[in-house]
């Protein structure tokens, strides 16, 4: 069991454990950026009735890969970005049956990726190198279930597990069938998540911040290269896939976490994906100036809706902005001053300190062979927050990614 | 960026120099009124230099200034006048660190440049009253310092590790490292964040490498008094940090690669 000394982190906000009653928005929203590697193309219309789990977006190079509508009701909205793609599409809850699915066609390999990329969970997944979502033939070299959290003011996923115990292995068995290596569950201490199978193992992994990480986990259960993919996908969708394959529908939500130092009362909520988090935090919130972010403190993004990956939802102040001149935006971007704090922010398999300067002033090659192909920007947020948000290591990762990523 | 830590570059810096506080103190103690000219000096000109380079190239603040006043008023020889030593923190400060881009990015520390021409362009006397007390002061910087994260904790046990053992080896009186004020003074520079390798092995034989060559440098004679050896032998290991960075990283992209087959 990899022992991860990690940083502990203030943990203002954190939310009760137990599952609060919302009043849902009226809307749910969908992001392009959300779907790496997908160019989006529209397949319904505005002013459209869709129901829930019915394609509304698909890949214009691979059209098996679809988003499916997380509700039923109205297409409200369909922004087009850059090149043509869905930027994002707003979707009105109304009223209608959700989309059914056949299980049984899923009995093999084949049948079951068909059943997860038309019912939309393919999309959930995650490959490194690179963050994308995966061709539908690629086989990986592993599959990597995050099934803890460290981030501060996260749900402890181990209840809401074991409340869908059944959903969680069939998931995680049907995860298995897929091909490739291994699939890891990586968990928390504690009781085991999921049967250990002859294609199932299960990793534990103790410690702080980042211990929970799947850029943590990959790198010590298979690190990536360009030849060996990893997949990694969330414990909220193998729990929606297990209910799938055994219901024939997608879960209409997912617990979600409402935590943060401005929310006036942090807990548990179920939230379909996309939930529109504007709406929803002018209720929960305490004092008027305050951001909402999708996902955790560190590595979540301010925007209206909830992001397909997130079970978080911070509230924080809104901090007054520099006072004009101070913030002296002629100085050059300073250079980071190593520390143990810093040294640990990558977990014990990066060099951590090494691998920052190298990815900072762009030396690709330098930070390839440090293994800069095992992480993607939420691995960074720690490192960007402990130095104290002068540079985003995040936005200098993702330079070197796209940069190797064209070589 | 949705939010900011502890560590940020400034509160480094002010740690850095907080930790500082103690041997400036036994420097005022101890030479009195030139050691307060001594360190002002150097800090003045340090930060004109900081300042115009600030104002020139956008190279944000460091405490390399307040670093360099400290160090030259512990190290430097006696006798010296405060012109001089500012001269070579000049050359210490501009050269070895404001036009590399600032603190961080610098790849030897300003104040073992500065020393070093210090020594080169007027050899002579020993530094003033280094002993037992400032051996103390600097243990308690050090003790801020490693307590906070900001001193890698194998490089100076390296470094302590190099020293007492290099000595023992070539017959050094090993009671002399009681009294080594400045040499103490040196493994903290020796010690720098910035200028050591980044991973654990690396620092710890970087370490060693530093505290071997002070004690080689001292001779048999021991420590006292070796405030020249323990600059030139800290300027050495800081040119040779990246090679063994180097060395360490390429021995661990080895063992991810055993790992991965």
């Amino acid at each position: 069991m990899p022992r991860i000394k990690g940083v502990r982190l203030p943990d203002q906000g954190a939310p009760r454990q137990e599952i609060g009653s919302v009043t849902l928005p009226d809307c749910v929203g969908l992001i392009g950026a959300d779907y790496p590697g997908m160019k989006l193309r529209a397949v319904v219309a505005q002013g459209d009735r869709v129901s829930a789990g019915q394609p509304v977006l698909h890949d214009h190079a691979m059209p098996e890969r679809v988003v499916t509508s997380p509700v039923s009701g109205t297409v409200e909205d369909i922004v087009i970005g850059a090149r043509r793609q869905v930027a994002r599409m707003v979707i009105r809850r109304g009223t209608g049956e959700a989309r059914r699915f056949d299980p049984a066609t899923a009995d093999d390999p084949d049948g079951l990726r068909r059943l997860m990329l038309s019912s939309g969970l393919w999309a959930a997944i995650l490959r490194r190198p690179f963050g994308r979502v995966p061709p539908p033939d690629e086989t990986p070299a592993a599959i990597v279930v995050t099934a803890m959290a460290t981030d501060p003011g996260a749900a402890d996923p181990a209840p809401l597990i074991r409340a869908e115990a059944g959903n969680f292995n069939t998931g995680i068995q049907a995860l298995s069938r897929l091909g490739g290596g291994a699939v890891f569950v990586c968990q928390a201490p504690g009781a085991e998540l999921a049967r250990i199978g002859e294609r199932v193992r299960i990793a534990v992994f103790s410690g702080a911040h980042p211990a929970g990480m799947p850029g943590v986990h990959v790198e010590r259960l298979c690190p990536v290269s360009a030849e060996r993919p990893v997949w990694q996908i969330g414990y909220a969708d193998v729990l929606a896939l297990g209910q799938l394959l055994r219901d024939g529908a997608l879960p209409a939500d997912r617990v979600v976490s409402l935590c943060g130092p401005s929310a006036a009362d942090p807990r548990l909520l179920r939230l379909p994906i996309g939930t529109d988090i504007e709406a929803l935090a002018g209720g929960e919130t305490r004092g008027t100036a305050y951001r909402f972010l999708s996902g955790p403190l560190l590595s979540g993004q301010e925007g209206r809706f909830l992001r397909r990956r997130h079970v978080q939802i911070s509230l924080t102040p809104r901090e007054a902005p520099a006072p004009h001149g101070r913030k002296g935006s002629t100085l050059q971007r300073a250079a980071l001053i190593p520390n143990a704090a810093v040294s640990r922010s990558l977990g014990p398999d990066f060099p951590a300190v090494a691998l920052l300067r190298a990815i900072s002033v762009g030396e690709v090659e330098q930070a390839e062979r440090m293994g800069v192909l095992g992480l993607l920007e939420d691995d960074m947020a720690l490192a960007s927050y402990l130095t104290g948000g002068g540079e985003d290591f995040g936005i200098r990762l993702r330079a070197v990614l796209d940069r190797l990523e064209a070589a | 960026m949705t939010a900011r830590g502890l560590w940020s570059r400034d509160m480094i810096g002010w740690a850095v120099v907080a930790a500082l506080l103690p041997p400036a103190a036994i420097v005022v103690v101890e030479q009195g009124v030139e050691g307060v000219l001594r360190m002002g000096a150097v800090l003045a000109v340090a930060s004109l230099w900081q300042l115009l380079f600030r104002r020139l190239r956008g190279v944000p603040w460091s405490p390399t200034g307040a670093v360099l006043a400290v160090s030259m008023a512990v190290l430097a020889p006696a006798g010296l006048s405060p012109m001089q030593l500012a001269l070579g923190a000049s050359f210490g400060i501009v050269l070895a660190d404001l036009i590399f881009g600032g603190w961080g990015r610098n790849v030897v520390g300003a104040a073992p440049v500065a020393l070093a021409m210090v020594f080169l362009t007027w050899p002579g006397g020993a530094a003033p009253g280094t002993e037992t007390t400032m051996l103390l002061a600097v243990a308690a910087s050090g003790a801020v310092l490693l307590a906070l994260g900001i001193l890698p904790l194998p490089a100076l046990l390296g470094g302590v590790a190099g020293v007492l053992g290099a000595m023992a080896l070539i017959g050094a009186p090993l009671e002399s490292a009681l009294l080594a004020g400045g040499a103490g003074f040196g493994l903290l520079l020796l010690a720098d964040p910035v200028t050591a390798p980044t991973t654990p092995v690396s620092r710890l034989v970087y370490g060693l490498l530093g505290g071997t060559l002070i004690a080689l440098l001292a001779g048999s004679d021991g420590l006292v008094g070796a405030e020249r050896a323990t600059v030139f032998a800290v300027l050495l290991a800081q040119v040779f940090a990246p090679t063994i960075d180097y060395a360490a990283l390429a021995a661990k992209r080895h063992a991810r690669g055993r790992r991965h087959a």
